[in-house]
């Protein structure tokens, strides 16, 4: 703040040759000084697009988060040998470039408001990204994942939605994979029917399946199954011998009916040390016999 | 009885109504912004009156934009620095800084502060405003607009943020890496 020269109420007139020429300019010129709205709306503009920015960066972060949650990790040996194979065949690029490039976007326009080159860049960049991922863990959380990353990847020509891609793992009889929809049960547990994703109706051969497999087909819905493919003269084209419940994260929950009732008298067709040697040729069994234990 | 004193930010707000109080901001202000135009390396006369009154009549017409609770000296520092950069890139040439002889000693010190180094032996010492200015006209153009802020303008951190719109931390890491710089180029004459 400057004090140096001292100025009585009535106004001086301009002593020094530039101050005469400038006034003299203002008065020629009618230059008035521009409003005072157009700053404020210029900066809330810019404030209003890094908004923006961080909205679709949130998104973004979303996406990356529905396809992670997603990816079944616990499958990889299965699905892709081994998890960093998974992880390569999963990252999803397009959406970490456009949370980067958002970020970015907002860094730049908070940059360019009123007092934004006071803010540190590395600060605010940061910042933003973890507004970004906050934002975008809490839509997710909110069953908003699976929307935003199909809804806005279907506006993109070359994209493919994550749980297409997945589906496309698992449809894969020839590898031992299988997914679908559960449409019926067979009272005495030794098969059941699967519709897949793209119309076909499956009777798959159930008599090596345990009590946990047949709990999880009970239930109903969308399931995956790890089996052993039978020839094609066969009447069940696929013997199961895991079944994993097909669940979605980020996504509103959708009940299916089950498809029977389970009680303490239920039993698994074939004795534990009677099973047949089909399934031992699984892979990888331990694994898979691992994960079923837990879930 | 004395007449009261007011401040840049005041009178910035009076002028809004009556150009006539501009002037008084410009008095205010003619001198040093003619030193920091010649130190930034506009030498003639006439350049450094054109280069003030447009930036002059930009703070008139912005004047709005002016926000009273930042320095006014900062932000009409800030409208000449950026009139002095258009006026070199018209001009495709970017002078050389100038020192005024008797300048130059307290600049020396300051810049050298340095708490390795020896500053009994420093005082010893004693360069022409000539070999200085040879010293920063060596350096980048951040560096100088820096350096020239802070040691010749004697502006604070907070007003070189607002003039050259950049955070700081930024200002302290840029004064720091120019103190280097030129303690490094002054290296073989302090020798």
């Amino acid at each position: 703040m400057n004090t140096d020269t001292p100025l009585s109420k009535k106004t001086n007139p301009p002593s020094t040759h530039l101050a005469r020429r400038v006034v003299e300019e203002i008065k020629q010129t009618h230059t008035v000084p521009r409003p005072r709205w157009t700053y404020l709306f210029i900066n809330r503009a810019w404030w209003a697009a890094a908004l923006l920015a961080l909205l679709v960066a949130a998104a973004a972060a979303a996406a990356v988060i529905f396809i992670f949650a997603n990816a079944g990790w616990q499958y990889a040996p299965a699905t892709h040998g081994s998890v960093f194979t998974l992880l390569a065949a999963i990252v999803p690029n397009i959406w970490l470039f456009a949370l980067i490039i958002f970020a970015l976007v907002g860094y730049w326009n908070i940059r360019h408001t009123a007092r934004g080159y006071r803010y540190s860049p590395s600060l605010v960049a940061v910042g933003i990204i973890l507004l970004a991922v906050l934002a975008g863990g809490t839509l997710f959380a909110a069953g908003w994942g699976q929307e935003v990353e199909e809804g806005l990847g279907r506006h993109l020509p070359f994209y493919r939605p994550f749980l297409d891609e997945e589906h496309s793992w698992w449809l894969n009889a020839h590898k031992g994979l299988l997914v679908g929809t559960v449409t019926s049960l067979a009272p005495d547990f030794s098969s059941f029917t699967l519709r897949t994703s793209s119309g076909r109706t499956l009777t798959i051969d159930a008599h090596d399946l345990r009590l946990a497999d047949i709990s999880v087909l009970a239930r109903g819905g969308t399931v995956r199954v790890v089996g052993v493919p039978y020839a094609a003269t066969s009447t069940a084209p696929f013997h199961a011998c895991f079944v994993f419940p097909w669940e979605i994260y980020g996504a509103p929950s959708s009940p299916s009916l089950p498809l029977a009732v389970l009680s303490s008298s239920t039993r698994e067709i074939i004795p534990s040390g009677a099973r047949s040697s089909l399934c031992k040729g699984v892979r990888p069994y331990r694994q898979l016999r691992a994960l079923q234990e837990t879930q | 009885m004395d007449a009261p004193i007011l401040t840049d930010e005041t009178i910035a707000h009076q002028a809004l109504r009556d150009p006539e109080q501009f002037a008084v901001l410009i008095e205010r202000y003619t001198g040093k912004l003619v030193r920091y135009l010649s130190r930034l390396g506009v030498s003639v006369r006439e350049d450094r009156e054109d280069i003030l009154q447009n930036a002059f009549m930009n703070a008139y017409r912005n004047l709005n934009s002016f926000d009273a609770t930042l320095s006014f000296s900062s932000w009409m520092y800030r409208i000449v620095h950026n009139e002095a950069m258009s006026f070199f890139r018209r001009r495709k040439a970017r002078p050389e800084v100038k020192i005024d002889e008797g300048e130059e000693r307290d600049f020396f010190f300051s810049t050298l502060e340095d708490e390795q180094a020896d500053t009994s032996a420093q005082a010893e010492r004693r360069l022409s405003a000539q070999e200085l200015q040879e010293a920063l006209n060596s350096l980048p153009d951040k560096y100088k607009e820096i350096l020239i802020l802070r040691f010749f303008e004697d502006r604070s951190y907070t007003d070189i943020s607002d003039i050259l719109h950049v955070p700081v931390g930024t200002v302290s890491t840029m004064i720091h890496r120019a103190k280097r710089a030129l303690r490094k180029k002054l290296g073989t004459r302090l020798a």
